[in-house]
């Protein structure tokens, strides 16, 4: 159990006002203390170069009171850490080293606030290039760090990745193994061994995601009954749920999102990401019941006006689907009078008027978000839909290229500049963007054809298999192969088919090949090093537990990944 | 910014718009009350669609359902030919499959005159399209299918023959629509023929999202190429795709329709593509055309991206002289409706004219321009039917059954469907595919046939649309081609010139009567018809009365005239 003290330790390092209200908070008066603050708030609000300045003058100040005074090293250290973040590593690294020795004469060695200018110097030497420099430093910094800062904070799970990435240089995969077990747990959720049985139970059913069969079945079974003795976070929750439905198990992670309402009642955030989920899988009744909910979720007012307006706007999406159209613009509006400044709902009252022919009305609500956001592409292409409406053809052209300038991928936009110039006679020009916008449109069918192509291939193939066919299925995952030599979910499945057909030899050239090929697009190479280090395991291969590793490497990746964009 | 942002606004407030300040403008104002009566039972059409529906999810199974309307015994009343299907999995069931003539008994009630007509044969039929290709005054027949088409030679005595090898014109590819048009303006109909894709039941691919198996995306396939056969005038045709200048680039061809868009006298057409951009075939003189669709603006929808084109028909929505286009799409695509603005230039107008408002939630094919009220303004039907049978399990608002549409024009170009109040016809929910238009009772008001999927067709009576009055005229070439197949007729009524073409073959594999149908609204007569004929022959019939059918002779006026059949 951490301590009171612990706790406020972790959020001041997190904003980087550490040590100095701990250990200095009689002695904030005068000059130096108004030099560091200052700083402080310009390192938190990204400013660098500001808080440079601002700690060297903290730092002349602090010399003024002699060579072993500890806000001349809380000084220093936080200087270190501007430069740092600046690139500026070698000013980075004399300043930390000043610093640690400083704080290293006043300070007891455990001290977090050493632990966490070490931890900052550790960083400096990595990205120096100098990791043999760097790994005592987050040897010694990371129990207290974990112990003060909790094992979930980015400097511990920073800490962890790279003592992994060290042990994995040292062919220490088993240390690695351990590393990475720590990181997933603290990152994702609850810090014990339980929780990384259940990633692995996680990952081995995405593995086998398309093969419905009675091991599918087994597999969603084990992966409930773990996450019943574990506590994913809510990033956790979210991350699963979102590696599930990619995986086409949509009543998998449905479950798991209602299962993380349970874990947390009161979080609007997941009952959002399930009405996401309903309305990705098109229960278009389902995702407005949920995003309704999320609406009765009371958080903070200041925060709260935007993240309201956004539901609103979702639902009025949920409603236009539903054919629910007054309904949809009523959430329209609701969403403005919550939030007058957001954007997306001033764009959809712009689009209100157009449609209604109120050609002035929307002329100015698009004016509006472009004197607000003149980078807002939708809004010149609104511009532009309008111009031509009223059959000034030079300025919807002007405003359709402003919307591509500020969206190159703006086809719409585009196609409405092909049809102003049309429209005004200017055909060459015309022709000109006709040629590019098409250019553009055939990139994007080939592609969406490939994806349409490869899911049949998968989805056929697996259901070969599983209906007993297993030839046909391995010679429809080749052919694909053949067709899409680069395409990673075949190769993943025509492994995940062979090993399952025991031909382990062949799954495991499968995999390797799919590695060699550079896999994966789709951040699934995790899926291969599992199956490597299953099959390895198997056939009593020592490469077993370095393809662990890796395993466990590219899942937090993965799971960082669909975090960051559905 | 989520690139449908845009979209949904506009798709949004286009229907705002209906519950605010525009709502009158949209609201249907139906001076007498029309409504459509199923009747295709009480009328002795007892088929059932055979489409083989299995859970191997066969492509041809969700896509089939043709129907056409044409007099093939020239006796005045328009008769019935329905498309059937076939099976994969069973061989009793792909055996038993056979299309049906239906005879116009010209009583409200239809023959099966199927036996011994020689059009039986399914063969995994699609649609159909009709015209007299070889001017010999008997409308012949031509069946697109997964497999050979066949070309059907009408011999007069009741009976078709199949004359496909003959005449060339097998297309084995999967084939969808067909049309017939003159487009070297030669005497003769030239035939295009919509390839689909590639599917082979020997390599079925798995498709579906989750564990829920689905009929594949069409991208997942090679497409086929559509064919163009050029008419040789000796009973024979000519693959003259690569050399009339419509071999684009292959695209899922799904519905076709000719037209004369920029009124030069030369035949246009346009294509519907599944999921890839649709064709404007410009026609640059003799029958050589030119693909325009990006240009002109009715390649893509209002995202700029491919809809999923299904069915389409050209007509003269706004009044303005011009050919519009209409295609049916996916739901949440919107069906697209494109307003010709002259230059050969179109603006779409799908949110504008409340057309996003009343499809957005459905899947169509068939569509047909028709002046269903006989207001002088053309209306819009929709056939609609979601394109997975079990589509229920991979939503929770989408069903494989849904109503069709009827979409009335209030005579400013704004659409409101008005189906619901339509009476029973249009309220029943099923997989609908091809929708073809026809006074079937020859009553001065347009019926409809819907050919559903796997299920029996309905025949919807229009009753009451006769409230108002019309003209039917039916056209006879000379120097053109024997149906006048391309013929503009243009009349002046009530100060306003309607502008109407004769067709043989559009929307999603079906073919309207290939009498054009005028509304009258309240007009006892028309001051002038005129008729452009392909080739460039002009008649102008002057004073025209009401609430009759005209046969019209090239170079000759009006050679026959029936009154209205009433009860």
């Amino acid at each position: 159990m951490r301590t009171r003290s612990m706790v406020r330790l972790a959020v001041l390092a997190l904003a980087w006002t550490s040590s100095a209200d701990v250990r200095a908070a009689q002695d904030l008066e005068g000059p130096w203390r108004d030099r560091h603050e200052t700083g402080l708030r310009a390192l938190a609000e990204g400013r660098l170069e500001d808080a440079v300045g601002s700690f060297r003058a903290a730092v002349r100040e602090a010399e003024e009171l002699g060579p072993e005074n500890y806000r001349l090293g809380e000084s220093l250290g936080a200087l270190s850490e501007a430069a740092r973040r600046l690139g500026n590593y070698a000013e980075a690294e004399t300043h930390a080293l000043a610093s640690l020795a400083i704080l290293q004469r006043i300070l007891h060695p455990q001290d977090p606030v050493i632990a966490v200018h070490r931890n900052n110097l550790a960083e400096t030497y990595w990205q120096l290039g100098r990791p043999e420099d760097a790994e005592p430093h987050y040897r010694l910094s990371l129990p207290v760090l974990e112990t003060a800062l909790g094992p979930e904070h980015p400097d511990v799970v920073r800490s962890l990745d790279r003592l992994a990435v060290l042990a994995m240089g040292r062919d220490d995969s088993a240390a690695a193994v351990r590393l990475y077990e720590r990181l997933l747990a603290a990152r994702w959720g609850a810090g014990d061994d339980a929780f990384v049985e259940w990633l692995d139970s996680l990952s081995a059913l995405l593995a086998i995601a398309q093969f419905p069969d009675a091991e599918r079945d087994a597999a969603v079974r084990r992966f409930f009954d773990r996450l019943g003795g574990v506590g994913p976070s809510p990033a956790g929750y979210v991350a699963a749920s979102r590696l599930l439905f990619r995986q086409q198990l949509v009543d998998v992670a449905e479950r798991v999102m209602l299962l993380a309402i349970d874990a947390f009642p009161g979080s609007r955030g997941i009952r959002t990401e399930l009405a996401e989920l309903y309305a990705e899988n098109n229960r278009l009744r389902s995702a407005l019941a949920m995003f309704d909910e999320a609406l009765e979720i009371q958080s903070a007012p200041d925060a709260d006006a935007r993240a309201r307006a956004q539901l609103h706007v979702r639902s009025g999406h949920m409603h236009i689907e539903l054919g629910q159209f007054d309904e949809a613009a009523r959430a329209f509006e609701r969403a403005l009078e919550i939030a007058p400044d957001a954007m997306e709902a001033r764009l959809e009252l712009a689009g209100q008027y157009l449609v209604r022919d109120m050609l002035e009305e929307a002329r100015v609500e698009y004016a509006r978000v472009v004197a607000g956001s003149p980078g807002t592409a939708d809004a010149h292409y609104g511009l532009a839909e309008l111009y031509l409406r009223l059959g000034r053809f030079n300025e919807a052209a002007e405003a359709a290229a402003n919307a591509v300038e500020a969206d190159p991928e703006h086809q719409r936009a585009r196609y409405t500049r092909v049809r102003a110039l049309a429209r005004g006679g200017r055909a060459e020009e015309g022709r000109r963007e006709l040629a590019e916008y098409q250019r553009r449109e055939a990139e994007a069918a080939a592609s969406d054809d490939r994806e349409v192509r490869e899911s049949a291939i998968n989805r056929s193939g697996a259901a070969a298999l599983v209906e007993g066919r297993s030839e046909a299925a391995i010679a429809l995952f080749r052919d694909g192969i053949e067709a899409y030599p680069d395409a990673a979910l075949i190769y993943l499945n025509l492994g995940v088919a062979l090993s399952k057909l025991g031909r382990r030899e062949a799954a495991v050239a499968t995999f390797q090949a799919m590695l060699d090929r550079g896999c994966c697009p789709l951040g699934d190479s995790y899926l291969v090093h599992q199956g490597l280090a299953a099959l390895y395991s198997d056939l009593r291969d020592e490469r077993s537990i370095r393809h662990r590793a890796l395993y466990l490497r590219e899942l937090d990746r993965a799971l960082a990944a669909v975090l960051e964009r559905r | 910014m989520d690139g449908m942002l845009f979209v949904r606004t506009m798709i949004a407030f286009a229907v705002v718009g209906v519950a605010g300040g525009a709502a009158s403008a949209r609201t249907a104002q139906v001076d007498h009350p029309v409504r459509f009566t199923n009747v295709a039972s009480e009328s002795g059409i007892h088929f059932r669609h055979e489409n083989g529906a299995s859970p191997d999810k066969y492509f041809p199974e969700i896509m089939g359902g043709g129907a056409a309307i044409f007099d093939y015994d020239n006796d005045g009343w328009a008769d019935l030919f329905l498309v059937d299907g076939g099976s994969f999995v069973d061989e009793g069931a792909a055996a038993r499959a056979r299309h049906r003539l239906y005879r116009n008994r010209g009583d409200g009630t239809f023959d099966d005159a199927t036996a011994g007509s020689g059009v039986a044969v399914s063969g995994f039929g699609m649609g159909a399209c009709a015209a007299d290709f070889d001017n010999d005054g008997w409308t012949d027949l031509y069946v697109t299918a997964y497999g050979a088409n066949r070309l059907y030679r009408n011999t007069g005595d009741g009976g078709f023959r199949d004359i496909t090898e003959a005449a060339g014109v097998a297309a084995p590819d999967w084939s969808a629509s067909c049309a017939f048009g003159d487009a070297d303006n030669d005497g003769y109909v030239d035939l295009y023929v919509t390839g689909y894709v590639g599917f082979d039941p020997a390599d079925n691919r798995f498709c579906g999202f989750g564990d829920v198996r689905s009929y594949c995306h069409p991208n997942v396939y090679e497409s086929v190429p559509d064919v163009f056969f050029r008419n040789n005038g000796d009973g024979t045709f000519t693959d003259a795709t690569r050399e009339a200048g419509v071999n684009a680039a292959p695209g899922n061809g799904l519905g076709v329709v000719f037209g004369d868009y920029d009124a030069d006298g030369w035949i246009d057409m346009y294509v519907a593509n599944d999921a890839v951009p649709n064709y404007l075939f410009h026609n640059t003189g003799n029958g050589a055309f030119e693909e325009v669709a990006f240009w002109a603006g009715v390649a893509v929808g209002i995202t700029a991206k491919p809809l999923a084109g299904m069915g389409t028909d050209m007509g003269d929505f706004n009044g303005d002289g011009l050919l519009d286009i209409f295609v049916t799409n996916l739901d949440l695509e919107t069906h697209t409706l494109y307003a010709n603005v002259g230059g050969g230039l179109f603006d779409d107008v799908t949110l504008r004219s409340g057309v996003a408002e009343a499809t957005l939630p459905y899947v169509g094919f068939g569509a047909v321009f028709l002046d269903y009220d006989n207001d002088m303004d053309l209306d819009i039907a929709v056939a609609n039917g979601d394109v997975d049978d079990n589509a229920a399990r991979m939503s929770d608002t989408k069903t494989f059954e849904q109503p069709n549409l009827l979409l009335r024009n209030d005579g400013s170009g704004n659409f409101t469907n008005v189906g619901p109040a339509a009476g029973p016809g249009f309220d029943d929910l099923k997989p609908s595919r091809a929708l073809a238009a026809g006074d079937l009772d020859n009553d001065g008001d347009l019926d409809i046939v819907v050919g559903n999927l796997g299920r029996t067709p309905d025949l919807l009576r229009n009753d009451g649309g006769n409230g108002a009055n019309a003209l039917l005229v039916r056209t006879e070439g000379v120097r053109a081609n024997r149906g006048g197949v391309g013929a503009r007729l243009s009349l002046s009524v009530a100060s306003a010139v309607l502008v109407r073409e004769v067709r043989a073959g559009s929307s999603y594999l079906a073919q309207n009567d290939a009498r054009v149908h005028f509304g009258l609204d309240d007009a006892a007569r028309a001051e002038r018809l005129e008729i452009r004929w392909p080739g460039g022959g002009v008649d102008v019939i002057e004073n025209i009365e009401a609430n009759q059918i005209l046969t019209v002779r090239e170079g000759e006026g009006i050679v026959e005239r029936r009154p209205f059949a009433t009860d």
